[in-house]
């Protein structure tokens, strides 16, 4: 299969971590490079930390299941999973919001549909503006169903994200590592030693007295580094400054749950709270600062909830994401407080782009200058997108230090009513503007291309879409229907 | 608007880029807003950007403007790539077509393939792998259909002064007042320092909001009233000459623009419908005004006008919009006719200046915005054509010496860097030129990577060259199967229209 001028080629990778993001990553190596020759090995020690409970994820996931050949329903029934169209926000002092996944679909005329929304809608009242999107108007009315490919169909503009119960997830990969294609070693790592420069990994030591030496390391350890930070002395930058919660209550509230195509957020004064609905039960999570006098226990029991333990934030970007034959992934290479972009969508959306570059055994230096100037890039938005939601209620006066970037969007957002769109964005553009129009940054201005045309033709088509899309909500099925006839999870 | 609109626009300059200015603007903004078009028949135009690229066919549209009218009214013909001579080596040849080469296999560049599979391919060069490429060496042209795997854009030459007309009478039937005149003096508000007026040698006073300077190279407003300073960037340019001349029409007419290096610069051959425009572009350090004329006569044989002398610096304006004055086209700035980018710059200008259109303060972020994304793509460019001239391997004159060992700028550096050592590309999602651009200069002028991706590697090559080679001849035989373009130009035996969209390559790439 490897010809001799291979031999240059990576032959095997070693991916260190007990979580999602570990497991997800050897899953998506293995499929990707197993028909290269590359041998991967998961080293999976004692879980430490305590984890998310659930993951939330984007529609990038469903995509990379589909990939794998992995069957949707199997994977929902076995993660007591549901689908999500999106997030519904509560934000203080105001109505709430919903974020929607997908567009709103609407080609420009003349101008783009955002803009006819400014000029439409006074100052105000356009948290609206996500209303007219399909997956919001069904969401709200709890329906669900799946996107359709002919671009003629409204539903083509839905896409979706799931709710995974992450035990289950690992344990549904763990059973299926043999057919993904990688191996586990069960234990701890007792040493990392590097080369003698200090700048690459020559092999693990592990606690069950073996050796693991790879071409190549995967670092998923979580916010320790234990290979990028402690084994190769890699820094990390601290944006406690811009987002400054530096813990994570997970717990989770077992019985019927009240299934809902959607998690909530709410922006609290004391920190972030997310409500995740599984079949099962639901997962409330909460992000706050340790110094605030939050009570985790009190939280627990208000919401029904088994106790469980908080877990560290460290936000902020490790120096260099790849360093030498190392790759960190997750909050191992930097976090930007997981409340709406979780921290597997970050570790996945990263290791496609290294999986897109590619290396070769030896050092190549150009290579992996591209990928930590992207990956970079990737993070910020990450981060900004998350600095943004500081915001809700205060007004974008409110940011007086935040990074220049989001500083920067802001004033254009405002002042002109565009949205500046950096090379690597997290979100789509109509996404980015539904979550301004909602935390209340608000635009003063409309395109000069609509000053000149009738309000009362544009409000007409306004209220056509919308009728269309409630209508078109209404005839969808109940979330609930469709996850008991789709993927229902076995009665316990 | 909650702050007061504009209702006065003034564009100096009735070149391509004050017509297409003032067409854009006539169509676009709301009817209160008036657009005044000033200009002299004394000062000659420059005429630039005869070769455009596929972004043209957008403006169109936003225009409302019918191609097959558009093709008559500036003789134009279509373009499906530049076929570059002599460049990186005396005897290389390559196209840069706007396509994409080959399509991704298993994830990964398809480029990495070809280099896997070169030395088993018998002539099958990295444009083998465009349908684009094969029409324009077969003179052939249609608009790409949708069942396409590996599609294509397409632009046209067209005759700019014809262009400029075309675009007046579009203008002036909606509205643009034209003012013949020379500005002799232009009027500054004493606080603030922003145009408040144009006075014309006439005496007429022309009052305004908002200026738009297309004076040219003279930038009269942005540079020479406003003072906004100039970075020269022919260090890495070399070139700050061209001479223009025309030639009779060719049969049959070629669907591509031809550059050819020359010992101490290069030409242009640009073919229309009526004749055929072509162009030497030099460096005055390295050859005399004469010396080019000759060169340019004695390659083009038979001369149908007189030479036509054009000076330039290679660069741009710090900023393109200062207080209440854009400058788009020339006076903003000007690189090089090498990749015709001069009409993009325009259009994306236009484009960006109807989006940050600013309230009668002209003040804000909109202008900061229009600012850094002329400026991106400025650079974008600018390092692209720089790669032209660095690489080669010419030893035919100092001239090609001296830009080989220059030094480079730092993103430039980069880039090529990692191209030379992994054959990787270095992404950027908005400005000109992506992946496939860069890979035909790369690749054309032999800037060789050290190691490819070693999924590829790997493969056998002989196997892959077996797949290659019958993906070659699926292009030239779909390339083959199109009319010759003489007769496309003539029926445009084709219905419907492939979508025009702000894209080098057919939709695939920005």
């Amino acid at each position: 299969m490897v010809e001799p001028e291979g031999r240059n080629a990576l032959r095997s990778i070693a991916v260190v971590g007990n979580n999602a993001v570990a497991w997800t990553s050897a899953a998506i190596l293995a499929q990707s490079l197993n028909r290269h020759g590359v041998v991967v090995t998961l080293v999976a020690g004692e879980q430490t930390d305590a984890q998310p409970l659930v993951e939330v994820s984007q529609p990038a996931l469903p995509r990379l299941i589909e990939l794998w050949q992995l069957s949707e329903r199997e994977l929902l029934s076995a993660c007591s999973g549901l689908f999500s169209l999106g997030i519904k926000y509560r934000t203080p002092g105001q109505d709430g919001f919903f974020l929607p996944f997908g567009t709103h679909g609407m080609a420009p005329s003349p101008a783009s549909f955002e803009q006819t929304f400014f000029k439409l809608c006074p100052k105000g009242r356009r948290r609206q503006f996500n209303h007219y999107f399909l997956s919001t108007q069904a969401a709200l009315k709890g329906r669900f169903e799946f996107p359709v490919d002919d671009p003629r169909s409204v539903k083509s503009t839905l896409r979706y994200g799931l709710h995974l119960d992450l035990s289950r997830f690992i344990q549904y990969l763990e059973t299926r590592a043999g057919t993904l294609g990688f191996n586990v070693a069960r234990a701890d790592i007792t040493a990392v030693r590097a080369s003698a420069g200090g700048d690459r990994v020559e092999a693990l030591d592990l606690s069950n007295g073996q050796r693991i030496e790879a071409d190549f390391y995967m670092d998923c350890s979580g916010e320790r580094g234990r290979l990028i930070g402690e084994g190769l002395g890699i820094g990390y930058q601290s944006w406690s400054h811009w987002l400054p919660w530096d813990s994570q209550l997970s717990c989770f509230a077992a019985g019927p749950s009240d299934v809902k195509p959607y998690s909530e957020v709410s922006l609290n004064a004391d920190g972030w709270e997310k409500t995740v609905g599984l079949q099962n039960g639901r997962v409330h999570q909460y992000f706050y600062r340790e110094s605030s006098g939050f009570d985790p226990d009190a939280y627990c029991r208000k919401v029904g909830a088994d106790p469980v333990s908080t877990r560290p934030l460290r936000p902020g970007r490790r120096d260099q994401f790849w360093a030498g034959n190392c790759l960190a992934l997750g909050d191992a290479a930097g976090s930007a407080t997981p409340v709406v972009l979780s921290e597997l969508h970050w570790a996945t959306k990263s290791l496609l782009l290294w999986l897109e570059l590619y290396p070769h055994r030896d050092n190549q230096e150009a290579l992996q200058r591209e990928y930590n100037r992207r990956c970079g890039e990737i993070l910020d938005g990450f981060r900004d997108f998350h600095v943004a939601h500081t915001l809700a209620g205060a007004g974008p006066d409110a940011l007086t230090q935040g990074p220049e970037s989001l500083a920067w969007k802001l004033s254009l957002f405002t002042g002109q009513g565009r949205l500046w769109l950096n090379d690597e964005e997290p979100v789509p553009q109509e996404t980015w503007v539904a979550l301004l129009l909602g935390l209340g940054i608000e635009p003063d201005r409309y395109d000069v291309v609509l000053d000149g045309v009738d309000e009362a033709v544009l409000r007409n088509t306004h209220e056509k879409i919308y009728r269309k899309l409630a209508q078109e909500s209404e005839r969808m099925p109940s979330l609930e229907e469709v996850v008991a006839r789709y993927c229902p999870a076995p009665k316990q | 608007m909650t702050t007061s609109a504009i209702e006065r626009v003034v564009i100096v300059g009735g070149g391509t880029a004050g017509w297409m200015a003032a067409a854009a603007l006539s169509r676009l903004l709301p009817r209160h807003c008036s657009v005044t078009l000033v200009e002299s028949e004394q000062i000659g135009t420059v005429g630039v950007g005869e070769a455009t690229i596929p972004h043209i066919r957008q403006f169109n549209e936003l225009l409302g403007i019918d191609e097959a009218d558009f093709m008559e009214a500036t003789q134009a013909t279509y373009k499906l790539a530049i076929e570059f001579i002599g460049w990186g080596s005396a005897d290389s040849a390559y196209f840069h077509p706007f396509s994409p080469f080959g399509a991704d296999l298993d994830g990964i560049d398809f480029h990495h393939y070809w280099l896997k599979a070169r030395p088993h391919l018998k002539k099958r060069s990295l444009d083998s792998f465009s349908v684009a490429s094969h029409a324009a060496a077969a003179n052939r042209f249609a608009p790409p259909h949708a069942r396409l795997d590996i599609g294509y854009g397409y632009a046209f030459h067209l005759d700019a002064g014809r262009y400029a007309r075309f675009l007046r009478q579009y203008a002036e039937a909606r509205g643009v007042k034209r003012i013949e005149g020379k500005v002799r003096t232009v009027h500054r508000d004493r606080d603030e320092g922003a145009i408040e007026s144009l006075e014309l040698e006439s005496g007429q006073v022309i009052p305004g909001q908002l200026f738009i300077d297309c004076s040219g190279f003279r930038s009269l407003l942005l540079g020479q009233t406003l003072g906004v300073p100039f970075r020269n960037w022919r260090h890495w340019l070399p070139c700050d000459r061209a001479v223009a001349m025309a030639s009779p029409a060719l049969d049959p007419v070629p669907s591509y623009t031809r550059v050819r290096a020359t010992a101490t610069g290069w030409q242009w051959r640009i073919p229309l419908q009526h004749r055929t425009g072509n162009g030497q572009v030099y460096s005055s350090d390295h050859l005399s005004d004469d010396e080019a004329c000759q060169q340019l006569r004695d390659s083009i044989g038979e001369a149908i006008t007189e030479p036509n002398f054009i000076r330039f610096e290679p660069g741009c304006r710090e900023r393109s919009w200062e207080k209440n004055c854009v400058a788009i086209g020339l006076s903003s700035g000007f690189l090089e006719p090498l990749e015709s980018t001069s009409i993009y710059l325009i259009q994306m200008a236009i484009l960006k200046l109807i989006e940050y259109f600013p309230a009668a303060d002209c003040a804000g972020a909109g202008r900061e915005a229009f600012n850094r994304w002329m400026s991106m793509e400025y650079h974008r460019v600018r390092d692209f054509l720089i790669l032209h001239y660095h690489l080669n391997r010419r030893d035919d004159s100092s001239f090609w010496k001296e830009c080989r060992l220059m030094g480079v700028p730092d993103e430039l550096e980069r880039k090529m860097a990692l191209f030379r050592e992994a054959g990787a590309v270095e992404h950027y999602e908005y400005g000109l030129f992506a992946q496939p651009s860069w890979l035909a200069v790369y690749l054309g002028q032999g800037l060789e990577p050290e190691t490819l991706d070693p999924r590829v590697e790997a493969l056998p090559g002989e196997a892959v060259a077996r797949k290659l080679n019958a993906l070659a001849e699926h292009c030239r035989q779909q390339a083959l199967a199109l009319p010759d373009h003489g007769e496309a130009l003539r029926t445009r035996p084709w219905t419907g229209s492939s979508p025009a969209t702000l894209s080098l390559y057919g939709g695939r790439y920005g």
